[in-house]
Parts: structure tokens; sequence; C-alpha cells
């Protein structure tokens, strides 16, 4: 019999294929599965990306390159060559991931897109601050400097993140001598001496005395360095 | 049952009410079917397509929220239905990267047409809806036919607000260009 109506028919059309079961109901564990295990995505990629930027921002500081770029164009040059570019590709391909996921939320999509990927930035730039300023990663590193106390590739990652950059040297002043003073390597690997020169630039306020640690900015050996520039590591 | 909300059906045919869920495709079945014919431009599609949207909504019923709006979430369906129609007729994509929803707009700039301006616009729609992108008849459609507020079109097509208003105001330009290339000022 041919359908007259083809409003009745479509929903004829749908209903039978509701009743012969070629249509099913998917069931709402999965779609509250499915809500969870977005919102933990979310979790984790957030979790990571905090990680991930207070780690880039610690092995900034633990090598000195953070303090640098004061020196004028050579020390922001040796800054940007010290940037964990590793960190900052998976930075990028998170912060993607995370974006993605956060626009199937409502606040997501509502969002412009440049406004959300400014969000996150500023919500992981300002948390991984927070994080790195806790000294976890100084912890985490102390320990990863003792064999066999952490599983290998964190022990790795920490201690290449803390490897010594060239031109720059971060320590503690253990004594001073005329036209400079002894730098004790952050490590304990040795000491070195330090040359002042009136070309040496010290910010206002640097009182370079034992016990001081340092960033000194210069060309070194291993026995010498001649400062172009001093840093105070006040915290 | 014709006292129900769209919402309070829905709900009922989460909890096992089937036999319901033939009222939804009843008060839906004129809307989407308009709004499929006036975006997809092509009738014969439109029947199968809208059957398609009916059996997807009730397959994702369970991931409706009751306590929201049942329109703009069917309406959503469609058009994820009418888009993947024209990917599907286009072989590629169609609505690719849109910078509308990548920069923020201070205001949607556009604003809603006195009823004199919004009667010339539809005529004008009618007979230009062909020639204008996916992009933009869209909007104009679920704005002028289908009566869709700005919130609700933000939610169906999962943009900005403000992307909502730049492409109502792109696609009325676009549409004013059709309009005078065809001669259809007086």
């Amino acid at each position: 019999m041919i359908e007259q109506d083809p409003k009745k028919a479509l929903t004829r059309g749908v209903m039978d294929a509701i009743h012969s079961g070629r249509v099913q109901m998917r069931p709402r564990w999965k779609f509250v599965l499915s809500g969870v295990l977005a919102a933990l995505g979310v979790a984790i990629l957030l979790f990571t990306l905090l990680f991930i930027v207070s780690f880039a921002i610690f092995t900034l500081r633990q090598t000195g390159a953070l303090f640098v770029p004061e020196f004028g164009m050579r020390g922001v040059f040796v800054f940007f060559a010290a940037l964990p570019f590793i960190l900052l590709a998976l930075l990028l391909v998170f912060v993607i991931v995370l974006e993605v996921l956060v626009r199937r939320y409502r606040v997501g999509y509502r969002t412009p897109l440049l406004v959300s990927v400014l969000a996150i930035l500023i919500i992981i730039g300002l948390g991984g601050l927070g994080i790195e300023r806790t000294r976890v990663h100084e912890m985490i590193l102390r320990e990863a400097m003792m064999p066999g106390e952490l599983p290998p590739p964190i022990a790795i990652m920490y201690r290449t993140g803390a490897q010594h950059i060239p031109d720059v040297y971060r320590g503690t002043i253990v004594a001073m001598m005329p036209g400079g003073f002894v730098l004790l390597d952050e490590n304990g690997a040795g000491t070195t001496s330090v040359l002042l020169s009136p070309l040496t630039q010290l910010p206002p306020g640097t009182i370079l005395q034992p016990s001081e640690q340092v960033v000194v900015f210069g060309d070194g050996d291993s026995t010498t360095i001649r400062a172009m520039g001093i840093v105070q590591i006040t915290d | 049952m014709t006292n129900e909300t769209d919402e309070m059906i829905a709900a009922r045919v989460q909890n096992g009410d089937v036999e319901s869920f033939s009222a939804l495709v009843e008060r839906y079945e004129d809307k989407l079917t308009r709004y499929a014919r006036k975006f997809l431009r092509d009738p014969d599609d439109a029947k199968d397509i809208i059957q398609e949207v009916f059996i997807k909504a009730f397959e994702n019923i369970q991931s409706f929220d009751a306590t929201r709006r049942f329109s703009p979430w069917i309406y959503r369906i469609a058009h994820n239905e009418f888009v993947n129609a024209i990917k599907k007729r286009a072989r590629g994509p169609v609505l690719g990267i849109d910078f509308d929803v990548v920069f923020p707009h201070l205001a949607a700039t556009d604003t809603a047409d006195d009823t004199a301006l919004e009667r010339d616009t539809k005529e004008l729609l009618e007979q230009c809806l062909d020639e204008l992108e996916p992009k933009y008849r869209e909007p104009l459609v679920l704005y002028y036919y289908e009566g869709v507020s700005y919130k609700d079109m933000a939610d169906i097509l999962r943009i900005p607000m403000s992307t909502v208003g730049v492409r109502l105001a792109r696609g009325k330009a676009q549409l004013r260009k059709v309009a005078a290339k065809k001669n259809l000022y007086d």
C-alpha cells in the first residue's frame, strides 16, 4: 500500500526502523563515559602542559640562561639558543590537542579561537611559573643526580636539562680575589676564577661577596671566565 | 501530549517511552525539511537526509541534556548531516578553515532587520540562495526562515556569537551582490 501523506510516511519510516531494531538507542553510560574521558583528557593535558612549562622555566633558571637576556643582543641570542625546543614543540602539539578537546564544550566553541588559545597560554604560563617557584623540580633534580633514585628517563631528562650551556656559568662565590672572585660550580664540579673588567655589566644593587649565588655571562675555559655580565640570584 | 514541551517528550523517550519519539519527529519534520531544502538546495536529497537526522537523534537521545533546549540540539544534528551531504556532493572539504572563528569581534556586526527589510531580504534570499556560499547560506536560512536566535545559532554551528553576526552580515553583503548581478533591485 502506498503511503499517501508524505509527512506520516517519514514518521512511519523512522518509527518502523526503531521498532524493527535496525536503529537502537545508545545507552547513556556510553555518553557519560565519553564525557568523563574527555574531561580526564583535558585534565591530563593541562597537567602535562603545566609540567612542561614549569620544567622549561626551571631548566632556563638552572642553566642561568633565564638571566642573560639583560646583557644585550649576545645575551638574547644565548637565551634563545638555550630554549628547550623539543619541549616547546611538545607544548605546541598539546595546546592544539587541548584546544580541540575544549571546543567540545560550550565555553570553548563560544570563545574565538585566538582568545581561547591565549587563555590556555596564560593559564599554563602563570601556572607553570607558580609550580616552578615551589622548587619541586629542584628536589627532583637532586634525586636525579643520585644514581638509581629515579627511573632512568626522568633522571636523564633532569640531568640534561641542568647541563651547562656555553658562555653561562651559574654558581656560588667562595672567595674574593684581586680583580674578581672564585666561583664554585652549581653542581659542585669545581672552581673557576672570574675576572671582572670595567666593561663587566653589574645590575644596580649587585653585591659580590662569598656565599652569594650568581650567574656569570662571559667567555671562559675550565680555569678562567672573563665576565661580560654578572647577575646575583636572590631567591 | 500537545502541551508538553519538546524537552519533556525527549525526557520520556530517554526513560524508555520510545513511542513518544514520533511526536518529536512530527514537531520537527517540517522545520528540518525546510532547513534542508533551503540549505542543501536539493529536494530529492532532503527526505533521506531528514530521515537520517531523526535516526541519529534517536540513537543519541541519551546524550541530550533535558535541562537544556531540545531545538538547538536537533538542529545541530541536522547541521552535521547537511554539511556531510554537501561534502559528499563536493567530494572534498567545503567549509575549510574559517578565520571568522579565529579572531575576536568586538560585537556582532549585524543587527536585526525591521519587518519590511526582513521581508525584502527573505524575497531576495529566495531568488539568490543557490549562489551563496554554504558558509553564509546556512546562517541566513536559520535566521530568516527558521527564526533561530543568535544564541541558538552559536550552539548549532558551534561558533562564537559574534561570529554569527559577522556571518549574517557577510551573507547579506554577498546576497546584495548576487541580487545586483541578477538585476533584482528596482
